[in-house]
């Protein structure tokens, strides 16, 4: 424990949330696991309102939505995705009823801790949100937190940490690089003891450009019909996609044999598809992210599919179309000299848009996420470098797990600083 | 429109079903209270029916009904209420907890039978008070006297019950001295204890087991965020 006695009570306080693009991951350290719900909320129309017998809400949130979803055309207007790349607008404020709903009900399904122990005053909550959201995110957060504990009294500290630090906790390295790629955005975030903000690149592409490029594959193979159906682009997308080591080889390869490439993706009883002759496809889904500069994807860019806009980090831009590895490079080179090398011996590769498939029968052409960003910088910087790549062990959990060990940790009397924004914000000292 | 919605019912089929079951369980009708449309007496103890007839708008109806659950829980012009409906239809009801929760029963009558849908569940009286507020006025009616006899008895009976407890403790003590038990009434009170200990135990090994899990034990940033703080200004 690194010499420092924990706080039995604190343990049984500790709790985390994690705020993704697609999922929000809550819930105490004792549970071990973060609960996981779908970052959505559906504000309910008042025809529903009048069929649902007994529903007086307006807005549900998380899995309940499934369940009050009608026609396909209501959807658009109706259901929020209150997170777009990690961070949502100011002025939304359906987005962020929906943000205050998810948190609330996570909060709700551990009040009866509140009821059964007397002793029990609350959680210590840890947020982590993306290192690159404004500052009013984690203002409205702090408001949010406030009304929940006003509400239940289950809120007795709260605060925000970035992402990629909580998943440098996790992994207990202290120096290394975070790459965190989630639906929304991809951050890289190198960490000294604590994220160097001023390295910190970002890149707005992540799981939403393959999403939206394993749908375009659809429509090219004739399955328009369902490329407007998340579900099953998703699963689609999961199936066929390969991260191809090198991609030009990768195609050139498929395109020689492909019977070799060919797949079928089923995705209902009813619903197969067949990329048949067409399996080259399915190394442009996992190339994305890595590499949307390419001249692959010039037609696709050209349709309006990828439209990645560029990320403002202080004075600086960043293309969204930057491959990953000059990204990386950029980062590393804004840390001091003398981190570098300790720096390339440890790239994390963190978050959901990382984990691809690698069949038996193809390893030769596709890689793993850590291989190929080992095989990029490898290029880049000449073999004789060593460079040192690997996932994180929980890659959906391991922000999740950062937080619990921050609220499980940070001192009571470290308290809330608005320039750092960091320390607790703290229920009886600001609210 | 509520009164004279109800008012409409008393002569209607629908309150002579309910005429018919509240007589045949032996009730006799009596004046109905101000609030509801039809009543009925057995001994003391009063019911109140409240006759709805649906209209054509189920949000409407809806809101009628829980207009009037509030409004007969205001009022409590009976003992026990009912709202009696022609049929049970889910759009046209509140939902069944709210007249669970509120104590105001649901009886269906369906062509000439009556069921009871939802039970009403009588008012309680609230004795000391009421006896206690009305001997403070110096009134002396027969209800109030009846509860005072019955608050008279009650106390009779926790004497006899702690003059009971009393003798037993005295037993019991006579007894464990005389076969020498003392010992054993110890170890009893420290078993006790001891499960008291085992609960903080557990807890203990609980807490153990969330600390052993693999991304807190060794954690080197425990060390690291558990100093901030320690120093004023971190660079």
């Amino acid at each position: 424990m690194g010499g420092t006695a924990l706080d039995p009570r604190r343990a049984l306080a500790a709790y985390g949330e994690d705020y993704g693009t697609r999922y929000f991951k809550y819930g105490p350290l004792v549970e071990q696991r973060p609960r996981v719900v779908e970052s959505v909320g559906l504000y309910l129309e008042e025809s529903h309102l009048l069929k649902m017998f007994g529903i007086e809400k307006q807005l549900v949130v998380g899995e309940d939505v499934k369940r009050f979803l009608g026609a396909r055309s209501a959807l658009a207007r109706s259901v929020v995705y209150p997170l777009t790349d990690g961070e949502v607008r100011r002025d939304d404020e359906r987005a962020w009823q929906v943000l205050a709903e998810l948190t609330r009900r996570g909060f709700d399904q551990f009040k009866g801790v509140k009821e059964s122990k007397d002793s029990f005053d609350g959680f210590y909550v840890t947020a982590a949100l993306s290192a690159i959201v404004p500052e009013y995110m984690r203002e409205e957060l702090l408001k949010i937190h406030v009304k929940i504990d006003r509400e239940l009294g289950l809120v007795k500290a709260f605060t925000v940490i970035p992402q990629p630090l909580a998943v440098a906790i996790a992994e207990k390295e202290i120096s290394c690089v975070v790459v965190e790629s989630g639906h929304g955005n991809t951050q890289i975030t190198p960490i000294h003891t604590y994220p160097i903000r001023e390295a910190v690149v970002a890149l707005y592409r992540g799981g939403a450009e393959a999403d939206a490029l394993a749908a375009e594959v659809l429509k090219d193979l004739g399955y328009g019909d369902l490329a407007s159906d998340e579900m099953a682009v998703r699963r689609f997308k999961e199936e066929a996609g390969l991260i191809p080591l090198d991609l030009s080889e990768a195609l050139k390869k498929a395109k020689e044999n492909p019977e070799r490439f060919r797949c079928k993706v089923r995705l209902s009883t009813l619903t197969e598809i067949d990329l048949e002759d067409k399996g080259w496809y399915r190394f442009l889904i996992g190339e994305v992210v890595f590499n949307p500069a390419h001249e692959l994807f010039e037609s696709f860019r050209k349709k309006g599919v990828l439209s990645i806009r560029d990320a403002r980090l202080g004075e600086e831009t960043v293309e969204g179309t930057l491959p990953l590895e000059e990204a990386l490079l950029r980062s590393i080179r804004k840390t001091p000299t003398t981190l570098h090398d300790a720096l390339l011996n440890r790239i994390i590769l963190s978050g959901g848009n990382f984990q691809w498939k690698v069949p038996e029968n193809l390893k030769d052409v596709a890689a793993s996420a850590p291989l190929k960003v080992k095989h990029l910088l490898g290029k880049r910087l000449g073999s004789g470098v060593n460079v040192e790549v690997r996932l994180t062990q929980d890659p959906q959990f391991s922000v999740w797990k950062g937080c619990v060990v921050w609220s499980l940790a940070l001192p009571e009397n470290y308290l809330w600083n608005e320039k750092r924004g960091e320390g607790w914000f703290k229920r009886g000292v600001h609210y | 429109m509520v009164q004279e919605r109800g008012s409409l019912l008393t002569e209607s089929p629908l309150a002579d079903v309910v005429r018919r079951y509240y007589t045949e369980l032996g009730y006799t009708e009596i004046k109905p209270p101000e609030g509801v449309d039809v009543a009925f007496k057995k001994g003391e103890h009063r019911i109140g029916v409240r006759l709805v007839k649906f209209s054509r708008s189920s949000v409407r109806d809806r809101r009628f009904i829980r207009c009037e659950i509030y409004r007969l829980l205001r009022d409590r012009p009976c003992e026990e209420l009912y709202i009696a409906v022609e049929e049970i239809s889910f759009g046209r009801l509140p939902p069944p907890y709210e007249f669970r929760e509120s104590g105001i029963g649901l009886l269906r009558v369906s062509g000439s039978s009556v069921e009871v849908a939802i039970p009403a569940t009588p008012f309680r009286k609230v004795v000391a008070t009421s006896t206690r507020s009305a001997l403070q006025e110096g009134r002396s009616s027969r209800s109030v006297g009846d509860e005072y006899l019955e608050v008279d008895q009650l106390v009779k009976v926790v004497k006899e019950l702690r003059e009971l407890i009393e003798e037993v403790k005295k037993r019991s003590d006579a007894l464990a001295a005389s076969s020498d038990k003392k010992s054993d009434w110890n170890v009893s009170t420290t078993a006790l204890e001891e499960v008291v200990h085992s609960e903080a135990k557990e807890n203990e090994k609980n807490l153990d087991y969330v600390l052993a899990a693999d991304f807190i034990e060794g954690n080197p940033w425990i060390g690291i965020i558990g100093g901030f703080g320690a120093k004023k200004e971190r660079d």
